[in-house]
This record gives structure tokens, sequence and C-alpha cells, in this order.
């Protein structure tokens, strides 16, 4: 019988800086593990920390690299202080997984792909933009739609450009406010001021033709969703990820339980029509 | 098999444990101050096999209130250690009573499946389970509800109330292989004599000494007459249980939770004391001289607040009242669907040990019956 409680090592191999909001740092550890990791877009893993313990945490790399590990962290808690206050290239770190379901892109196949991100959302949705780029003839246009508090917590700003250069990528970003007086990362790029929603609205999108990914925290994710079906989308194009306590990732600590559905094995990417029959969310 | 019926003189008892805690260690339930504990036994006059229900149910033998499951020092380089001990002597669970023997079905089911627990099979494939008649229930106890059996089991039968994944269906699981049953031995009190049913070619194990004589069937009639008394003393508390799933869901908005969770103090006695809840915590224990730790894991109770919390203050059931409708919901309604069973055995330990007197029981039957509560 494997122990999956076994973390297996890792080295960082780079840390990147994501955003320097005062009250927010995120960072990307890119991470080398001993032993090559196959995940999909959407999957988790349990990055594990001697003495702080363990949290689940998005892969935000390339899909097709299996020997590299990125993982987006902002900074909320104990373990993820100390990644991100204190962790130096070359530091060891250890991870199990992959974990969860991934978002379904055999779906989205000569399909239009709508990504929608709220926040630090965009690292469970940036192996899918990178794995399209890769397949970009798997799909019709692709539209990706980022938003933040403000511009600097804004993240992977580098690299909008590039997406963009791609043909029919369309990337619109927005924010809720400007801060005073600071100069926000990636100002190279146009954004707008406002509500995701208003942003949606504004861009022409296929309802008959579409799989939609949406990556926010939940009272967002609920906004986004509404507006979407009332814009005629089916609520079976819409996928959404959540996001619960972890202790185990394999189903058996019962933190992330909600009716019968485990969020760390049956997702934590669902359909968002089951995801709205489940108790305990803010959808 | 010709040995699968026994009878064992109640005055070779005491001889049979003491043979068996040279070999074995022995679990057995125990008198302790008012209540009844399920320890380790060591001195065989301990031994209560007439007890209601112990406090913690057997689970906490195989599934260890506090377990470590990973031994580090703080340099990364060193590797993790598993600390899966090993067992010299394996383990008898002594005097288990068929609706705990239930709960160590459900908890194989649990930690069994894709992702099985090491932690827990190591313990539970080198115990011996010894379920013994019940026959002193109390007013709490509902077994007869949600099992076939209730106070007792039968060879190569699981007698959990089966619902087949949600859809209406009154059969009672059967186990495929004779091996499979939920009770290695089974113990039933006939007056003079214990009548001993060998439930598995493990149980054989423990038979092998010359204490026991063979049993005639007319023991067999015996044994049924005693159940027979006990099922009458135990309420049907939740009559036709399989239907639960089916009705409870289009309560999930009933003012009656509010009201019921009202008197919750939120403490998780009722979680603690059941013995199909599996719900567990993983820390980092790491000792004063910062140098190597522990990676442990403690039981953990949906009925806290912390439980579904998450980082930046969120927390999805701050309400009692969801944390409530969390438990209840997840043992009849939603446990069939992950497990095929309900996921309640009827001990009775959440009505008993509960200090608000929450009654589950009491809750489902008013959904069942005349609807009180708009």
């Amino acid at each position: 019988m494997p122990n999956l409680y076994i973390p297996k090592k890792g080295k960082v191999k780079n840390i990147l800086d994501q955003s320097t909001s005062d009250s927010y740092i995120t960072k990307t550890l890119v991470i080398e593990p001993d032993e090559e990791i196959l995940f999909q877009p959407g999957q988790f893993v349990m990055i594990s920390l001697r003495g702080f313990g363990e949290s689940a945490m998005f892969i935000s790399g390339n899909p097709s690299c299996s020997d590299i590990i990125e993982v987006t962290i902002r900074e909320v808690g104990n373990l993820t202080h100390h990644l991100v206050r204190s962790f130096k290239v070359g530091d060891k770190i250890e991870i199990r997984g992959p974990f969860g379901t991934p978002w379904p892109l055999i779906e989205g196949l000569g399909r239009d792909l709508v990504i929608v991100s709220g926040g630090t959302g965009l690292n469970s949705l940036r192996p899918v933009i990178l794995h399209a780029l890769e397949n970009r003839e798997d799909y019709e246009k692709i539209k990706i739609f980022i938003s933040a508090h403000c511009p600097d917590e804004l993240i992977f700003t580098e690299e909008y450009r590039e997406w963009v250069a791609h043909p029919d990528i369309g990337v619109y970003v927005t924010v809720d406010r400007l801060p005073y007086g600071t100069i926000p990362v990636g100002s190279s790029f146009k954004y707008a001021v406002g509500d995701i929603r208003e942003l949606l609205e504004s861009v022409s999108l296929n309802p008959d033709n579409s799989l939609i990914l949406v990556s926010a925290p939940e009272t967002m994710t609920r906004g986004i969703c509404n507006r979407l079906v009332s814009n005629g989308f089916s609520q079976e194009s819409i996928y959404i990820s959540l996001q619960r306590r972890m202790k185990c990732g394999m189903g058996k600590c019962g933190h992330c339980q909600l009716g019968s559905t485990l969020v760390c094995k049956d997702g934590p990417i669902f359909r968002y029509d089951i995801a709205r029959t489940l108790p305990d969310t803010l959808l | 098999m010709e040995t699968d019926l026994l009878i064992l003189p109640k005055k070779r008892l005491n001889e049979w444990v003491k043979t068996l805690m040279q070999e074995y260690k022995v679990y057995a339930p125990m008198k302790n101050i008012r209540e009844h504990k399920f320890d380790l036994l060591e001195d065989c006059n301990d031994l209560t096999l007439h007890y209601t229900r112990t406090v913690i149910p057997p689970k906490s033998i195989l599934h260890p209130p506090c377990e470590t499951i990973l031994k580090y020092s703080m340099d990364i380089e060193k590797d993790m250690d598993e600390e899966i001990p090993s067992i010299d002597n394996p383990i008898v669970l002594l005097g288990v009573h068929p609706c705990d023997a239930r709960g160590i079905y459900i908890y194989d089911v649990v930690f069994g499946g894709m992702y099985a627990d090491p932690y827990y099979w190591n313990i539970r494939n080198n115990s011996y389970l010894v379920a013994v008649t019940c026959q002193d229930p109390d007013e709490s106890c509902f077994c007869t509800s949600m099992s076939e059996l209730g106070p007792t089991l039968q060879r190569g039968m699981c007698d959990l109330v089966a619902t087949g994944g949600g859809e209406e269906n009154d059969d009672i699981m059967q186990l495929s292989s004779f091996d499979e049953g939920l009770f290695d031995l089974l113990l039933t009190d006939l007056g003079d004599k214990f009548l001993v049913e060998v439930g598995s070619f493990k149980g054989e194990d423990l038979v092998k000494y010359d204490f026991f004589e063979t049993a005639e069937y007319e023991h067999m009639f015996a044994k049924e007459d005693i159940v027979g008394e006990v099922r009458e003393k135990i309420n049907n508390k939740l009559p036709s249980a399989s239907n639960i799933p089916q009705i409870l869901p289009q309560y999930f908005n009933d003012l009656l939770w509010k009201k019921e969770s009202e008197k919750c103090v939120a403490c998780g006695s009722c979680t603690l004391v059941c013995p199909t809840c599996f719900c567990y915590n993983v820390d980092d224990v790491t000792r004063f001289n910062l140098k190597e730790g522990e990676r442990v894991r403690i039981w953990d109770s949906c009925q806290l607040l912390e439980y579904a919390s998450v980082a930046e203050g969120e927390n999805f059931r701050k309400d009692k009242t969801a944390r409530l409708k969390n438990r209840i919901y997840h043992k009849l309604a939603n446990w069939p669907q992950q497990f095929n069973t309900l996921g309640c055995i009827g001990c009775g330990r959440c009505i008993h040990y509960c200090i608000a007197n929450i009654d589950m029981t009491e809750i489902i039957s008013q959904f069942k019956g005349e609807k009180a509560y708009a």
C-alpha cells in the first residue's frame, strides 16, 4: 500500500515576484521536483513545510513541463507567509500530489474558450492558457478576463502581452479601484476600472459555442455566473473552481466535504449547475 | 466447516482470555468510574461482557485520537520517516457490540478504496474482531432500525441497511465471500456458557485451544430466543430507515433545524463518540529544540467553528445550524451516495452523550410524521 502522506522533495529554482502590493505579496515559486510530477490544468498539490504543515495549492505552471511545478502564492497565513517572505532560490520544499480533477478542456475542443479570473484565481487558469496557446488549433477564439482589487494586485502581468500576441486572443483586464500615488505594475497594459461583469458584457461573446472557466472568490463567481446565465450562456457550459480547507487531498480527512461531494476528490473543478446544488457554498 | 459453532463454558472464559493475553494485545470493555471504556486489558478480571456502551467506541484503537504519521527533522536534506508501527502481537478487540462491529465495517469502506489509508490498515489487518451479542440495550439504542439483525450478527452477512446509492431499495447487503464477515468470532451469553460462532478463517486462530466444546443446534435456538427478547427492548426509533435519504433533502431549509441548533453548544461530543465519524486534522508538532518534530493526525469534528474555515477568514459553516445539518445530512442522506450504506449504525451515543439533548431520531421522526414546524 503506497503511503501517500509522504511528500516528494523538490528544489526552488526560481522565485518570481507577481505583485508588490503592500497588503498582499504574491510570488511564484518555480520548483524542480526530484521526481517528475505529471499534472493536468486545474489540479492542485499539497505544499508541505516542516513545522508549518501542509497547504493545498493550485499548480500554475505549464502542464507540458512535468519537470517543473509552479505555484503562485499569496501571503494569507502562516505557511504562505513563510514561503513568501523567507524562501530563497535553492531552498528545498516538499510536495504531494497532484490531486483533484482538472478543467474539462476536452469539452472546449472546437469551441471558444472564455477564461474569467478574479484575484489570484488566475493561478489555476494559467495552465489552461499555456496549454491552449501550445495547442492553438484545438480551440476557436480565446478570451481572457482578469480582475483584481487594484493594479498592483494583478498577477502574471508580464505575460499578458505574450498572450495577446497570439492570433484571436483577447486579454481584458479590470481593477476595482486605482491606488493613489503608486505606479501600478504592468502599467504598459491597458486596463479598465470597474466591475468585471460590465467588462464581460462589453466584449462580444458567443453563448452557443463557448466553454467558460471561472476561478475567483466564491461570491464573485456567483456574480459572474449569474450574469453569464442571464446573458444566454447555459449553466452546463460554465465550470468553476471551489477552494476549501484540505488536510489530506485524497478524500479521507473530511474537511472539504459539501454534501456527498468532496472538493479534493470530486473537484476542485465543478460544473456550475452541479456546484449550485451543493450545500454550504456561497454560490 | 465443522468448528464454526462452539461452546465456551463460562468458568473457562477467564482461562481463555488469559491465554489470549499472552499471545495478543487484548482490548476489551471495562468499567471506568460510572461508564465503560474500551481499553487494553491488563487484568482479565476487568473484562465486562455485559455493558450498554463504551463512551468512545473501539474505533479509537484502529484510528487513534492522536497518531504520529510522519517524523521529520528540520534538516530538509533528511527524509521524513514513515511512522507505521510494526505490530508484534496482533490485536484482539474482545467484546465488541454488533453496532460497533458495523461501525468498523463502515471504517473499512471509508479508509479503503482508491487511496487506502496505510496507517488504518496496518492496525486493522493485524487485529481480530471478537463481537458479543448485545443484551443490555437502553432507551437511546436504535440498532434495529439501522440494521437487519440489531443486537446480533450473522456469518458472512453485512446487515446494514443498504440504500443502493440513493434509490429506493430495501435490500440487505450480502458480502461476497465468507471471509468478509463483520466479525471473526461472535460470543453470545447463554447463561452458564457462551455460544461461539466463528465468522472467518482468521477467527479460527482464536479457538484452537481446548477450552471449547462442540455446540448443538439447540444452542443456536437458545441464542435466537435471547436475541428476540433483546430486540423487544430496543426502540425501533427510525422505522424504514432506507428511505431517509429520499425524505431528508426536501427538509433542508426547515425551521426545525434552526430550533434544534439553538440548543447546540458546538462541543463536538456527538462526533467524538460516533463510531462512524472519521474526520481528522493533520498538524505539525515541532519539538522545543527546533531540530525535529512529528506530523500528527488528530480527530477533528465538523461541529467545531474552525472546521470549515479557509484562508482570509472565510468560514463556510459559521452557523451552528449549518454544522448540525452537515453532520446529520452526511450520516443519513449523503453517506449512501459515497459508501452505499447509511452512515449511522444506531448505537445511540450521539443521543446519550449530547449535553443539549439533541436527538437526531426525534428530528427525523418529526419530518417523517406530522410536520410540527412549517
